[in-house]
């Protein structure tokens, strides 16, 4: 079963789509905030990270570029997943290898659903 | 305020200073004034002198005196010199007002050249709050849209259980709504963003005539219908330079007009082709057409040409608002021709992709 690690700060986001991976027989743990994902990530090694881009804190990019940088880390590959229309320019997103690709919500569950399934096989 | 006039204004600003400065100091004023008067009175000279001198030689005879005392102007000439002096001490002294004036007048509009740039920043700080304003809105109604949807999809694909057929029909009809919901809420962003002049252009080279079946293939459901029939005339490939996604969202825009504007069993269509280099498309309709007087207001937001046809036709008279936000971005200015009673074409033209043998060429 894959693991995945959900992040978001809207708790009934976190709850649908949880409810939606693991329909799909995925494994899901959730976080709220990137601190508490980063911290997390010390003991737990998901295959696939959805990671919320607008959160209060440390925002999704933030925490995207500090796993990338993590030798515990650099390998999860990262989906964003973000309510903006596209994804945010100038912060050299494009830099950060971990992030594969982005979801925009709300999204048809069968999208998000075919972008995790996608990323899982074949990295991107 | 745009970055040239930025550059040019001070510039021009410290001339016109300047200018006035040495205008308005008195010593420059008494100076133009005097020599005004004194140039007067210079020339009052040799013009007497030079008529008398004339008068003596017609005469051939006499004194200087005599004939100027004799010469029936003679007072004019012995005058001339003063009135002259007159005359352009009469000029020095309206110049000097025009000058004053003119340094009241400058005054003025300096201020108000202030007041404006002042106003303007305002404005710009107002458009940034509208702009932010609306991202956030965007971002909020957009939020709860994540459960809403995810679960009335997930429930109506059957993700957590059989449904009975009037809990799938009603759930349908949700989801239906919830499209509806998001489609503007996404038109509205849209629209900001195109307002705000920002609206960024990601151009690649793709194939139009697959984005164009997939467009008439996304309007399938509303073609269907209202018994329409599309048409399509379209070459084999057409391949342009733009922003895929955003002339998607223009064909979309553009046929759901045609589509909602042409009576049930009607004809609507695109049609392609290169034409002098560019690819020239237009979506067209056998509809209602718009009349004359409404024509001018088709690009202005909220307004639609029926005020009395929202209920009937719905949408957010948004759509050729940003239909041509996006086209103007593209620098592919869009013609609508409509004949009241007969149809609307919407034409307009891209650039095409650089052909593959040119990119070549061009290589070391």
């Amino acid at each position: 079963m894959k693991k995945i690690l959900l992040v978001d700060d809207e708790p009934d986001t976190l709850r649908t789509y949880s409810d939606l991976l693991s329909s799909e027989g995925y494994e899901v743990a959730t976080a709220s905030s990137g601190d508490q994902a980063t911290g997390m990530m010390s003991g737990y090694r998901p295959d696939l990270i959805l990671l919320d881009v607008m959160m209060p804190g440390k925002n999704g990019v933030e925490v995207a570029r500090e796993l990338s940088g993590r030798p515990d880390a650099k390998d999860i590959p990262i989906v964003m997943i973000t309510a903006l229309s596209s994804s945010p320019p100038g912060n050299g997103i494009e830099t950060i290898p971990g992030i594969r690709r982005f979801i925009y919500k709300p999204c048809r569950p069968r999208t998000l659903l075919e972008g995790v399934d996608h990323v899982l096989r074949y990295g991107r | 305020m745009s970055s040239v006039t930025d550059d040019r204004l001070p510039r021009r600003r410290t001339v016109v200073r300047e200018y006035l400065g040495a205008l308005s100091d008195p010593h420059t004023y008494s100076l133009v004034h005097n020599r005004t008067a004194l140039f007067g009175f210079a020339w009052g000279i040799p013009v007497p002198i030079f008529s008398v001198g004339v008068d003596l030689i017609i005469s051939g005879h006499g004194s200087v005196a005599r004939s100027l005392t004799e010469h029936p102007f003679h007072i004019l000439f012995l005058l001339h010199p003063i009135l002259f002096a007159f005359v352009f001490g009469a000029f020095g002294t309206v110049r000097r007002r025009m000058d004053r004036q003119i340094v009241h007048l400058v005054g003025e509009l300096e201020q108000t050249v202030a007041g404006l740039a002042q106003a303007n920043e305002r404005l710009e700080d107002l458009d940034h709050l509208k702009a932010q304003f609306v991202a956030n809105v965007t971002h909020e109604l957009k939020t709860p849209l994540v459960a809403i949807r995810g679960y009335n999809e997930s429930i109506l694909d059957l993700r957590f259980g059989p449904l009975t057929p009037k809990q799938k029909g009603g759930l349908e009809v949700a989801v239906r709504n919830i499209d509806r919901l998001q489609k503007l809420i996404e038109e509205l962003l849209d629209f900001e963003r195109i307002e705000a002049g920002a609206l960024k252009l990601e151009l690649s080279e793709f194939d139009l005539v697959p984005a164009v079946e997939a467009a008439l293939e996304s309007m399938r459901p509303a073609i269907e219908s209202r018994k329409l029939t599309a048409q399509r005339q379209l070459p084999a490939s057409l391949r342009v330079q733009a922003d895929r996604d955003r002339i998607a969202h223009v064909f979309l825009n553009l046929l759901s007009n045609a589509v909602k504007f042409t009576p049930e069993g009607g004809t609507i269509g695109v049609d392609a082709k290169e034409e002098n280099g560019r690819a020239r498309i237009t979506v067209w309709d056998h509809g209602l057409g718009i009349p004359a007087e409404a024509q001018k207001f088709l690009f202005t937001r909220f307004w639609q040409a029926d005020g009395g046809s929202r209920r009937r036709h719905g949408g957010t008279g948004l759509g050729l608002a940003i239909v041509k936000g996006i086209l103007d971005a593209h620098g592919a200015p869009i013609r609508i021709l409509s004949t009241p009673g007969a149809g609307t074409r919407a034409e307009f033209e891209l650039p095409l992709a650089v052909p593959v043998e040119s990119v070549k060429e061009g290589m070391p």
